[in-house]
């Protein structure tokens, strides 16, 4: 049984780096596997070569590479196991819950679960952050990282340590590096517990493929590719990452999650923020503070332009209304003209206090309103407080 | 039984075959130019900050007399409208007869930060409709809204009732506390405070790396191990990489409307709950009175079917219409269906209402 297996192996390997052999023969017009031959999704690698790179699809290149090992390691598992088998012809005995072990291992290294969903925010990293707060001559408290001291571990724990009181010509710094530790710390717990969130639901995945498993083995229902198999593994781990992500549990983890990366995000910066003001840098509070009078001021300017078009707009109306009256004026007899025409005066007497002051504002500013706005603006001027209309 | 009917020469038989594939593919992959998107012809017709609302040019006689204006999500760029010649509802719309306006709210920096709700729906959205309604000569124009726009639509609908003719919500959601909603389970928990805060501006990354994680396998994984499969069909891939393009070209989010967006909405529910305030303005869905048509995806992990049914009972209008397509959050602009189906809906809709 032994030798059989070894040997079914060998002959699927040489048969795997043949074909690969063939492929860069037809694409590359080289052979490059040689000798015994990587695993399986080793060999593709050669393909990589093929890809000339240097346009805008490389992020897609990636994903297909690492994403297509993973399903390619998943077949020559799944080849293996079928191998092992007695008569090393069908997959009939193979074993789903030890291969799903060996499936889930290859998904997970390309598992989008193994950084935070969601929270992969560029720069968080830092690759220069202990750098950029050791600045070569900088001997300010604020350059410094935090250090652990050593303790005994018998009296103090880390929680005690970072418990006690900072005092000293320092206290500010050392309260802030504490602090600093005390969210890093919180940080990794609550990712800790979000992660044993994201490898229940992985667990409850298996056992779902199972009952998945057991479905298609009703007649007319089996998987004839490994493609189906994996497409149907797909589904598992979906539909139970959807049933843990709706829990109270997921909801509370990852708000937790998000808000202690936020935490030590905000006293990184603000770390950064006092080291760079110490030379003279400007700070983002300071650009903040910028942005959000320019915010002010740009809204306050839309609301006072608007209501000055409108008050135009109103004095191009009133003017309208003056031609229309003066025009019908000239056409009839004096004594009408007299009686229906409306002197520009009682325009400005009956008019608003607000429109006649910007009438007076613009007689002075626009030669397109002058016009009318001049005259309406002397009025205005001897204007009677009592209303006009009252008299 | 088994259900593998599997033998280990087929699945070397398979492993090969996708060697294959990959190996012709990839070079196909390496020698494609950066794709292109927006096939219709437009021109701006009016900028503010880094908003330009456009008018699509369209070859069709236009033969409904009121224009229609969309205004978009900020988390997406607004080209997924007019993504290309066979996957545009703009150009079904105009094909039609149906004038078109799409807003453009551009890429917020910086500077933005403190953007709010208000200056969104009461400056740019607001001056948007003035601008398409004095271009017009009209009083009210026809409204597209979609998703997190279609939010914005609804309130300015209700804040100005007179200045909207019809409106039309696409994938937007109402009821923010549905059960299946998982984005919004997952954002309640969240200090959005304590986000704003420290992020300033949302990252777009961010924000697209959250959308992935709601479907982790399927849009992390499995979509790129199918890809295989249509890598050696230039036309086919060069549709996934329009769809990769903009499903990653996204916008910053302006922090405080962002703030305030996660609270009314994702937190207190306030279409629902009441006591929305926009500007000190109370924002009530009863004050829609005017005919509304509300479309969304039965498959839409982003925006659950659940979340859009509700607008009907929350409305004031007597006008109310709703159309439920078969597919997902962004097939609805994109498949072959959503073509089919979508725009002749819309124009349908519309025309009947266009006295």
């Amino acid at each position: 049984m032994q030798n059989e297996f070894l040997g079914a192996m060998q002959s699927g390997a040489e048969q795997y780096l043949k074909g690969l052999n063939e492929l860069s023969e037809k694409f590359m017009g080289s052979n490059a596997a040689s000798g015994q031959g990587p695993s399986w999704s080793e060999g593709m690698e050669q393909f990589a070569k093929l890809y000339a790179g240097g346009n805008s699809h490389e992020g897609v290149f990636d994903q297909i590479m690492s994403q297509g090992k993973g399903f390619v390691a998943m077949l020559e598992k799944m080849y293996q196991a079928g191998a092992q088998t007695a008569d090393g012809k069908t997959g009939g005995s193979i074993d789903f819950a030890a291969l799903g072990q060996q499936m889930l291992s290859e998904l997970t290294k390309n598992n989008p679960f193994s950084q935070i969903p969601g929270l992969q925010i560029p720069g968080f990293q830092m690759p220069g952050l202990s750098a950029g707060m050791n600045f070569p001559g900088m001997s300010s408290a604020n350059f410094t990282m935090p250090q652990f001291p050593s303790f005994d571990a018998k009296t103090f724990s880390v929680e005690n340590f970072l418990n006690m009181p900072a005092f000293g010509s320092n206290r500010e710094s050392q309260e802030r590096k504490t602090n600093l530790i005390k969210h890093l710390g919180s940080y990794m717990q609550a990712m800790q517990a979000y992660q044993a969130l994201q490898m229940k639901s992985i667990q409850m995945a298996v056992a779902r493929m199972q009952g998945k498993l057991e479905e298609r083995s009703e007649p007319g229902r089996g998987l004839d590719s490994m493609k189906a198999v994996y497409d149907l593994w797909i589904d598992a781990l979906e539909e139970s990452f959807a049933e843990v992500a709706l829990t109270a549990d997921y909801q509370s983890a990852y708000g937790q999650v998000v808000d202690a990366q936020m935490r030590v995000r905000a006293n990184v910066q603000k770390q950064i923020e006092l080291a760079t003001g110490e030379i003279g840098m400007p700070t983002r509070s300071e650009l903040e503070g910028v942005h959000q009078k320019l915010a002010e001021v740009r809204r306050s300017m839309r609301t006072e332009l608007a209501a000055l078009k409108a008050e135009i707009a109103e004095l191009k109306s009133a003017r309208a209304g003056v031609s229309k009256a003066a025009s019908t004026a000239a056409t009839a007899p004096k004594v009408a003209a007299a009686k229906t025409a409306t002197p520009v005066s009682k325009i400005a007497k009956t008019a608003p206090t607000s429109l006649l002051n910007a009438a007076k504002a613009l007689a002075a500013k626009s030669p397109a309103v002058n016009k009318i706005a001049k005259p309406a603006a002397k009025a205005a001027a001897t204007k009677p407080s009592t209303p006009a209309r009252k008299k | 039984m088994t259900p593998f009917k599997i033998t280990p020469e087929k699945v070397l038989s398979e492993a090969l075959k996708f060697n294959e594939k990959l190996a012709a593919g990839l070079k196909t992959l390496g020698q494609l130019d950066d794709v292109q998107y927006g096939c219709t012809e437009k021109e701006a017709v009016y900028k503010e900050d880094k908003l330009v609302l456009y008018r699509f040019k369209s070859e069709h006689k236009v033969t409904v007399k009121t224009p229609l204006l969309i205004s978009y999500a900020l988390v997406n760029r607004p080209y997924m409208v007019d993504l290309q010649a066979d996957r545009s509802i703009v150009r079904n719309l105009q094909a039609m007869g149906h004038e078109v306006y799409l807003i453009d709210w551009g890429y917020p920096d910086r500077s933005d930060r403190y953007l709010t709700l208000d200056d969104y729906i009461n400056g740019y959205l607001s001056r948007c409709v003035d601008v398409v309604a004095k271009l017009h000569k009209m009083t009210a124009i026809n409204l597209l809204g979609i998703c997190q726009g279609g939010v914005f639509s609804l309130c300015y609908t209700a804040l100005n009732p007179n200045k909207i003719k019809n409106l039309i919500t696409m994938v937007t959601p109402v009821d923010f506390h549905t059960p299946d909603n998982m984005l919004s389970h997952w954002t309640r928990a969240m200090d959005v405070d304590l986000f704003v805060d420290t992020l300033g501006n949302v990252p777009a990354d961010l924000m697209n790396q959250c959308y992935l994680s709601l479907k982790p396998y399927r849009l992390n994984a499995q979509k790129y191990v199918g890809l295989v499969d249509i890598l050696d069909n230039k036309a086919e891939l060069e549709n996934f990489l329009r769809m990769e393009k903009w499903i990653f070209d996204s916008p910053d989010q302006a922090g405080e409307a962002f703030r305030q967006f996660i609270k009314d909405f994702y937190h207190a529910n306030k279409f629902v709950t009441g006591g929305l305030e926009i500007d000190g303005q109370n924002v009530r869905l009863k004050d829609i009175k005017v005919p509304v048509l509300n479309i969304f995806a039965e498959q839409d992990h982003l925006v659950p079917p659940s979340a859009s049914r509700p607008l009907q009972g929350l409305i004031g209008s007597k006008d109310y219409t709703q159309l439920a397509f078969t597919g997902g959050h962004i097939g609805i602009y994109v498949s072959g269906r959503a073509q089919r189906e979508v725009p002749p809906a819309i124009s349908k809709w519309l025309k009947a209402r266009d006295a």
